[in-house]
């Protein structure tokens, strides 16, 4: 019984099933019927526009095709809408329109009275739903619209070959544009490049108005950034500790900044500046740091020590303190040069300009290969640095001392080293710090990191991040950090202007520099004309005030920079000691890289190519290049960790287990291990990044 | 020049229809099978442009041999494109007279429409449609189509008796194979296919109408 009724249930399941199949197929044939009794009612007669609205919905676009067709084949208008009969149609599958230049295929066209009402017929067929036919009435449709066959512009069949004349027009203009940019790029380039001296000396002059305006700067807000905000400096001073980060950003910015933006610094700014400048210093002195200049260096190197020994240790946030507390000390020398010498805001005037009159000789001395530019501007930059320090001879003496105190105290401060290393000159400096550190073997590397934190500079940084080639080859020895920082700031602006020219004659430009691409086709001429009148009026003006502030400087140094006072032209003595200190340091430096490549599977050709551009970027003294040979081999190790910073294959090569256990070994037998490596090496960068001058004073 | 071509053409399609008419066992003339191009022009003009002869002159009725009543019609629509409403117009002419079969030869090719009307129509009055372009030769008179015979209903049944076989188990034909639809043949209708074959003489086939 059970099994019956189960039969029965299932029967009664199939017979359901097969009812809705049914159902659905008859729905299905009833809405084909229902469609063919429609097109058969179209096909026969005209309807109203309404009517085909409601048949639009219950028909596919086949169905619509076949009445167009339908209808036609019986003489009446394809639009079932039309009541006009066809008139002869012509035998032709094409149409030439000699009015709009355009063939038609006018198959389709044929089927119609008129072009209105083939667009028309189109329109609507446009608006028949592709869905099929039995769904429907499950789904909303959109209402469907007709076009009124007397006020639209008929359409003449299917384009075949279409030639729109403004589209031709717009190509042909377009093509012209094209060809128009290219050659006033070409022209502009070649310009450049015939006439390089010109281009190159305004953008030397319109460096030199950037670095007074930067120096200007550099004497309120103590870095030596070209800070926008001047009219805050008491304050920027007075809050030094929070102004450095934002400084430190601030080296990128004006890194950065647009070329336009620094040229129009006029000229009175510069004057109110340096005025400004000198009188500040004075305030400066008074202000704020009365204790750490009185002469009691003895104090401030410790200090200093202990800041950065927290600088070493800690993270990068706390950078910023005691790079203000650098700062600060920085500020030293000149207030210290006011005390020694009665004039001092004369001095500092003629230092000033002094420095202008050399960057302006700088323009006119400039040579026309790129790189020897750069070579150039290190180089006077060294003499001039050389010049300042010898001004300040007294200063000068002192520096030294710092340095020396502050490699002792870092030293002192591990409680390894006796504190106390009495002031000695420079050239002994080296070696008196050299035994104390090397009375221990953990201060060794320690050591080494303190003179390569002397080296580096915002280049050698720059160098290694950014991974410019060309850049930071520019030396600064003993300079002022402002200095420093406004001719990086220079040098990259100008890089980057380089790189934007040579862009520009690769006809590939992207970023800004494609802006303005786009912008300069349209008045390329007076652009240019107008920027070298620009930087012509600005190097006139540079000169002016020169001349008319020109004092000659007070010559106590034994250099024979003095001797160039007058001329200002760079000394080939200075450019010639970075040289020989960087002969020395690579030869040091060749003679130890075997032995430390050897565990890191390098050869001597993979690194000394960036070996020597680094060497070249750093800041070497006559003091901080003299090591020990086995401090060689550890400024070696931490020279090539710097650079694996930038290349990927040394980096990978300090990760191989060869390197890491030989290296760990040989660190560990100094009391580090390999780690300690790594964070040094980080330090060292770090500290050129937050600009630290004590090296300086 | 194009008229030439013109009635020579509907010259060689009358004569296939009238093989085809002949064939299929209607009564068809001697003498019209036999029918020159001359004698087409004589009997209907030779400039198709001017209509003479127009394309429905060239309407045929044939009858069957064995039952008269079973006529036929052959129509020749002017139309280039067959519409509804042409079809329409042969419908009523074929109720009209009774007759239940008739041969529509198009010249291009027929609406969708109206071949669906021709669907619609099937059980009751049977329209079968011919491209021009297909009937220009007789394939049945080509030498790689073998000799298509249609068997009646008894010997059909005759042949399912003596090899004791049921239809499905015969092999088969389509409706729409251009044989089948020269002979106008209907579901469930068996050929006899004769052919020479090179180590049996004469190979015989049956075919059913699927």
């Amino acid at each position: 019984m059970p099994q019956s009724a189960e039969n029965k249930v299932s029967i009664d399941a199939k017979a359901n099933k097969l009812e809705n199949v049914e159902k659905t197929l008859r729905t299905r044939v009833e809405c084909e019927e229902r469609a063919f009794r429609i097109v058969n009612k179209l096909i026969d007669s005209h309807v109203e526009g309404t009517y085909l609205v409601k048949c639009g919905s219950l028909i596919s676009k086949e169905h619509y095709s076949d009445i167009v067709e339908e209808r036609a084949i019986t003489w009446l208008c394809g639009y079932p809408a039309c009541p006009k009969s066809l008139g002869k149609t012509p035998n032709k599958k094409y149409h030439v329109c000699t009015k709009t230049n355009k063939v038609y295929e006018i198959s389709e066209r044929k089927n119609f009275c008129s072009s209105q009402c083939f667009r028309a017929s189109r329109h609507f067929s446009a608006q028949i739903p592709d869905s099929p036919l039995w769904m429907r009435d499950k789904e909303d449709l959109p209402a469907i619209s007709l076009l009124d066959g007397d006020t639209i512009k008929g359409m003449q069949g299917d384009e075949v070959i279409g030639s729109n004349p403004k589209q031709i027009m717009k190509y042909e203009l377009e093509s012209l544009e094209e060809l128009d940019k290219k050659t006033s790029t070409s022209k502009r380039s070649s310009a450049g490049s015939a006439t390089p001296k010109s281009t190159k000396s305004s953008g030397q002059a319109q460096r030199v108005a950037r670095q007074t305006a930067t120096k200007s700067a550099s004497g309120s807000n103590t870095d030596g950034q070209n800070k926008p905000c001047i009219s805050d400096e008491r304050t920027c001073r007075n809050n030094y500790s929070n102004n450095t980060l934002a400084e430190c950003a601030s080296v990128d910015a004006s890194v950065k900044s647009s070329v336009v933006a620094n040229t129009d610094l006029p000229k009175h700014f510069i004057k109110d500046k340096v005025k400004h400048l000198s009188e500040e210093s004075a305030e400066i002195y008074d202000e704020c740091n009365v204790p750490l200049l009185s002469l009691k260096f003895d104090e401030l190197t410790t200090k200093e020590g202990a800041k950065e020994q927290l600088n070493v240790g800690e993270s990068s946030k706390e950078v910023p303190r005691p790079a203000s507390q650098h700062s600060v000390s920085n500020r030293n020398p000149d207030p210290h040069t006011g005390d020694t010498f009665p004039s001092k805001l004369d001095h500092l005037k003629a230092l000033m300009s002094r420095r202008k009159n050399v960057l302006i000789k700088m323009v006119d001395v400039q040579t026309v290969e790129q790189k020897q530019l750069k070579k150039d501007v290190p180089s006077q930059n060294v003499q001039l640095d050389e010049k300042k320090s010898s001004y300040v001879s007294h200063d000068m003496g002192r520096e030294n001392v710092t340095v020396d105190k502050h490699s002792n105290s870092v030293a002192s401060y591990n409680g390894l080293v006796p504190s106390s290393t009495t002031p000695s000159p420079p050239a002994h400096n080296a070696t008196s710090s050299v035994p104390s550190s090397s009375n221990d073997k953990k201060s060794l590397l320690q050591h080494v990191c303190t003179i390569l934190k002397t080296w580096v500079t915002m280049e050698t940084v720059r160098f290694l991040t950014l991974g410019e080639d060309c850049e930071a080859k520019s030396l600064l020895q003993f300079s002022d950090p402002r200095v420093q920082q406004g001719y990086g700031a220079l040098c990259q602006r100008l890089d980057a202007q380089e790189k934007r020219m040579e862009r520009l004659l690769d006809g590939s430009l992207d970023g800004d520099a494609g802006a303005e691409r786009v912008s300069r086709p349209l008045r390329p001429v007076p652009d240019y004309k107008a920027l070298r009148e620009q930087t012509e009026a600005f190097s006139l003006s540079v000169m002016e005030f020169i001349t008319g502030k020109k004092q000659t400087p007070k010559s106590d140094g034994d250099n024979d920079a003095d001797k160039d006072s007058e001329v200002c032209l760079p000394t080939v003595d200075a450019y010639n000691q970075h040289q020989i200190r960087v002969r020395i340091v690579m030869d040091r430096l060749d003679k130890c890289l075997p032995n430390v490549l050897l565990p890191l599977n390098l050869s001597i050709q993979d690194v000394s190519g960036p070996v020597r551009e680094l060497v070249y970027s750093c800041r070497l003294g006559k003091d901080n290049i003299v090591l020990r040979p086995g401090e060689w081999s550890l400024a070696s190790l931490l020279i090539l960790k710097l650079l694996a910073v930038r290349y990927p294959r040394i980096e990978s090569a300090f990760k191989s287990n060869m390197a890491q256990r030989h290296l760990s070994a040989l660190l560990s037998r100094l009391g580090h291990d390999f780690t300690d490596l790594h964070s040094f090496a980080e330090s060292i960068l770090q500290q050129a990044q937050a600009p630290n001058p004590t090296e300086n004073d | 020049m194009d008229d030439q071509h013109e009635t020579y053409k509907l010259w060689r399609i009358r004569k296939t229809v009238m093989q085809l008419c002949h064939d299929r066992g209607y009564l068809v003339t001697q003498e019209e099978l036999d029918q020159t191009l001359d004698g087409f022009k004589e009997q209907f003009g030779d400039k198709p442009s001017e209509r003479k002869p127009g394309r429905s002159d060239l309407i045929v009725l044939v009858a069957h041999n064995d039952d008269p009543t079973d006529q036929m019609f052959v129509f020749f629509p002017d139309e280039s494109k067959v519409g509804i409403k042409t079809i329409k117009t042969y419908c009523q002419r074929m109720q009209e007279e009774n007759i239940m079969r008739a041969i529509i030869v198009v010249q291009s090719g027929m609406t969708p429409s109206a071949k669906q009307a021709l669907v619609e129509m099937a059980p009751k009055y049977i329209l079968e449609q011919f491209i021009e372009s297909e009937l220009l030769i007789n394939i049945t008179e080509h030498m790689l189509v073998p000799e298509h015979k249609v068997m009646t209903a008894e010997e059909k049944a005759e042949l399912l008796a003596r090899y004791k076989l049921k239809e499905s188990q015969l092999p088969r034909i389509q409706q729409g194979d251009p044989v089948a639809r020269y002979f106008g043949l209907k579901r469930g209708q068996v050929v006899k296919i004769i052919r020479s074959s090179g180590t049996a003489g004469r190979y015989v086939s049956y075919r059913l109408v699927v």
